[in-house]
């Protein structure tokens, strides 16, 4: 029987190793430790480890909790951690409803394969679209809730008393009778034996018992070695015999490889082999990364550069502007009578706006390792989605399902670029199928990674409002015109929605966890749909990022039509929107909205309803010179329904905002003969810790039958709420970004 | 392999797959299997309007896709139908039928008795993670059909 993996998260380094080294194949990993720990430098652990489910001596308690004899309690998570803390958040949604010590909690991946053997028993893994939480919550309490359930029994049975005169408290069942007690682990093997008890039939905790969820427990993932630079990503990976590979695209999207001369780069040293990976790309396999990538930047490569060779920014540019106008659009949200508010209007105001393609440039660049052999496949993936690394692995290795299997390893960063797109693993595995026996780790370049990527798409939109003789408004239109991301990737979702992208409405649409949240009259918001060859993909925020500009921005300048003051202008048209009011009113009232702000310094506000939370941004800066702004101070709201873990919010609102105005100040892709022009960090900028301004966070409770998410909703507020607050310091509408583009710049 | 006849009442049970066959029953096949039964499904609409009331047989038909795909976009597919080839007895046309695709109707293959087994291979599109059937007519107007799960993995960020 095949063995499976599971790597455990939580514990050191060199125990994720051992985690890893349970192969199939008996397979050891080793592990070269870049700056000679020596307490970590121990000869690497040989011996393969059988996965925890399968092993008697670690009872696996329904399908979520394995638990120790010595009381320490596994909780399996299958959505993938990348700094952001579901880890710990999941954990803290079993242990609830488990009712155990959390002290005693540890993390473990199970792996993709061994969820298709068991029949998708742990669900989706993908992590994305801020759904880690909100969307796995409901089962993965009652999976902690089974557990104990099972654990209760156990004593029961035991005791020989009714179960319902036993509970579960800090890892201990008491017979409630008699006092008498025995500890989870103790009963774990018991446990691990009886019928699983129906999951839907249990009664989850009341949300005011909680005692685990909504604390601010301490991350499961080691902080220290990321501090020390010792945690081991995929990059890291090292496995006995490894040899690496790097790869080179064609530069054109949607071209091919014509020709390559491997015997130019062949006696390089350490070369072992060039190979064509599809027909689009070619690699060097050597000894190690420098080598494989001086021999790839030497290898004379001829391209068909295909149909797309000469398209120039300017011919996008120009092909959005024509969508501007266009008469053709799907339609995403219509209100009331548009054209009659807009002919018996006694004012209209029209702007418009830009955002840009936009890289996902997480620090590691796309990698993965592979090992074919002609019986199995196995693949080390920095993934947001283990199922999807699965499936490419499949697809690639032209073998059964059931002997290829994904060990998820630590990303450094995601960001969105390493779940539904799989183009990597797909590449390792074609690479190593070239090589059996012989474990493949590739690496991209940074110049790969930057100029093949799975763009944020681009866009542009024209606003257009319409006010009566009191100053009301009247009506309002909002044209988007630009790239869809799901023709492109999930085109089946276009087809039924009958050529339309449902998701570039994300943040103004009619309904859902994106809906609009003001009730303007006579609304028509559609969308001219242009797309481009470069390939779009989702980058955190998604389509959020440019409607929270587009909309926010706007929504000050109606204001400003409508002589009103920001704030009182969104109140007004959110008024049946509490939760909207709720996250506006928290803002304005930690800045002191109404009070006048020191000399020099102005304020700006936006809100936003994404991915099923409420948030709002508020920010105090002043400009010198007209272009340069100091960010005093941001504030932000954020209503998720449920906070699990307010100081994993805390700091995900924080970063959130390192990434939104590193977007709206530096961050640009764009197109010249037919290829992404930016190559590395010097023309794709990211901001410095120096400009970070400090953000205050405020975390709201509104909660609710559903859940919202985290990871994303705030990015979207920061650019227009500085953009807002930029009006009012010099009058000047930023209209298009990045600023630096306007010269504008943050100091 | 394991074949029983089923009238239009119709779930299909996994129970007998350990036994190498999968089991189409009727309603009160149910019962007979009691706690052996693992999960029910229920035979899509298109596939019984087609059958127009004629008894679907589960067996013969082998489909193949790969239980987990990154993305629904193409989804390699294959098809055979076990039995014989003949002029008097053959299969005659073979459907795919999804379960939550906008259309429930795939695709439509109409074979010759020429032909020397009854296989074909293609791509397909799918919504979302479901099952796939594959249903046969022979000549004579007999039904055969399977089913196949396939997970679809969702896209990052989008619903």
């Amino acid at each position: 029987m095949k063995t499976l993996l599971s790597s455990k998260t939580v514990e050191s380094r060199r125990q994720f190793v051992v985690g890893a080294a349970s192969v199939s194949s008996g397979l050891a990993i080793g592990l070269e430790l870049p700056w000679g720990l020596a307490k970590l430098s121990a000869a690497p652990v040989t011996e393969p480890v059988l996965p925890t489910s399968l092993q008697s001596s670690h009872p696996e308690i329904g399908a979520w909790v394995v638990i120790e004899p010595d009381d320490r309690v596994l909780v399996r998570v299958v959505r993938s951690e990348m700094g952001q803390g579901t880890i710990t958040g999941l954990a803290q949604l079993v242990a609830e409803e488990l009712e155990c010590d959390w002290s005693k909690v540890q993390v473990e991946y199970p792996s993709p394969g061994e969820s298709l053997r068991r029949k998708d028993i742990w669900g989706s893994f993908s992590t994305g679209g801020s759904r880690g939480i909100r969307n796995s919550e409901d089962y993965v309490r009652r999976g902690g809730a089974v557990a104990r359930q099972m654990l209760i029994q156990a004593a029961a049975n035991q005791w020989n008393v009714p179960s319902s005169e036993c509970f579960a408290a800090k890892s201990f069942v008491t017979h409630r009778p008699s006092g008498r007690k025995a500890s989870f682990g103790s009963l774990a093997v018991h446990a691990a034996k009886l019928p699983v008890p129906d999951a839907k039939a249990i009664a989850l905790k009341d949300p005011k018992d909680w005692t685990i969820i909504g604390k601010p427990m301490n991350r499961l993932d080691s902080l220290a070695d990321k501090v020390t630079g010792s945690q081991i990503y995929a990059i890291d990976l090292k496995l006995p015999g490894m040899l690496t590979a790097t790869i080179r695209q064609c530069p054109v999207f949607g071209g091919t490889v014509k020709s390559f001369d491997a015997t130019a780069v062949s006696g390089m040293p350490g070369v072992k082999k060039v190979i064509q990976v599809d027909n689009r790309s070619v690699a060097v396999v050597a000894d190690t990364y420098w080598h494989a990538k001086k021999a790839i930047d030497k290898l004379p490569v001829a391209w068909n550069e295909g149909p797309h060779a000469k398209v120039q920014q300017s011919d996008i540019m120009k092909s959005l502007e024509e969508g501007l106008a266009s008469e053709q659009s799907f339609v995403g949200l219509k209100k009331g009578d548009l054209q009659n508010a807009l002919k018996s209007s006694k004012k209209t105001i029209e702007a418009s706006y830009f955002y840009p393609f936009l890289n996902h440039a997480p620090l590691e660049p796309m990698n993965a390792t592979a090992l074919w052999t002609s019986s199995s496949c196995k693949a080390w993936v920095p993934t947001q989605d283990g199922q999807a690394s699965l499936a490419a692995v499949i697809e690639a290795s032209g073998l059964p399902a059931a002997q290829c299997d994904v060990v998820k390893v630590n990303l450094g960063g995601g960001f969105g670029r390493r779940g539904a797109f799989q183009d990597f693993t797909t590449q390792a595995v074609l690479i190593a199928k070239q090589m059996p026996g012989t474990p493949i780790k590739l690496i991209w370049s940074r110049e790969e990674d930057m100029t093949q990527g799975r763009y944020h798409p681009i866009m542009m939109a024209k606003m257009k409002a319409s006010f009566n003789q009191n100053k009301e408004l009247t009506g309002i239109q909002m044209r988007l015109s630009g790239q869809s991301i799901l023709a492109a990737v999930r085109p089946a979702i276009v087809e039924k929605n009958k050529g339309m992208d449902p998701l570039v409405f994300q943040g103004v649409a009619k309904d859902g966890e994106h809906a609009i949240s003001y009730d303007f009259p006579n609304v028509v918001i559609d969308h001219a749909m242009r797309n481009t060859h470069v390939p779009p993909g989702f980058w955190r925020g998604v389509n959020v990022n440019q409607n929270a500009i587009f909309m926010e921005c706007f929504v000050d300048e109606m204001a400003e039509a409508a002589g009103m003051d920001p704030l009182e202008f969104r109140r007004k048209y959110s008024a049946n929107r509490p939760r909207t009011l709720a996250v506006l009113n928290a803002v304005a009232e930690r800045m002191n909205w109404t009070s006048k702000p020191k000399p020099g310094v102005f304020r700006g506000i936006a809100q936003q309803f994404s991915f099923g939370s409420y948030v709002a941004a508020g920010c105090e800066l002043s400009v010198t010179d007209g272009t340069k702004i100091k960010i005093h101070r941001i504030v932000a709201a954020t209503d998720p329904g449920y906070a699990v873990n307010p100081a994993q919010i805390e700091r995900q609102v924080s970063g959130s905002f390192v990434y939104g105005l590193s977007a709206l100040f530096e961050q640009e892709c764009t197109v010249k003969d037919g290829r992404i022009v930016q190559t590395n960090f010097d023309s794709f900028g990211s901001i410095r810790l120096a400009q970070m301004p400090p953000v205050e966070t405020i975390i709201l409770q509104g909660g609710g039958p559903s859940w919202g998410g985290v990871g994303e909703p705030t990015i979207a507020v920061a650019a227009p709420a500085v953009l807002n607050a930029f009006y009012q310091a010099t009058g000047r509408r930023l209209r298009n970004v990045p600023l630096k583009n306007l010269g504008v710049t943050l100091v | 392999m394991g074949i029983s006849r089923v009238q239009r009442r119709v779930f299909v049970k996994n129970a007998l797959a350990v036994s190498g066959g999968l089991t189409l029953l009727g309603a009160s096949g149910l019962s007979a299997l009691g706690s052996q039964a693992t999960s029910n499904r229920e035979v899509p609409k298109a596939i019984l309007e087609w059958a127009e009331g004629r008894p679907l047989n589960y067996g013969r038909v082998q489909l193949v896709l790969p239980p987990l795909v990154e993305n629904g976009f193409l989804v390699r597919t294959s098809v055979r139908v076990e039995g014989p080839m003949t002029e008097a007895d053959h299969v005659q046309e073979l459907r795919l039928f999804s379960e939550v695709n906008p259309s429930p109707f795939i695709a439509n293959f109409y074979l010759s008795p020429q032909l020397p087994e009854a296989r074909v291979e293609t791509r397909i599109r799918l919504a979302d993670t479901q099952a796939v059937w594959a249903v046969a007519r022979t000549s004579k107007g007999q039904f055969w059909c399977s089913y196949q799960q396939v997970i679809v993995t969702l896209a990052a960020c989008a619903g």
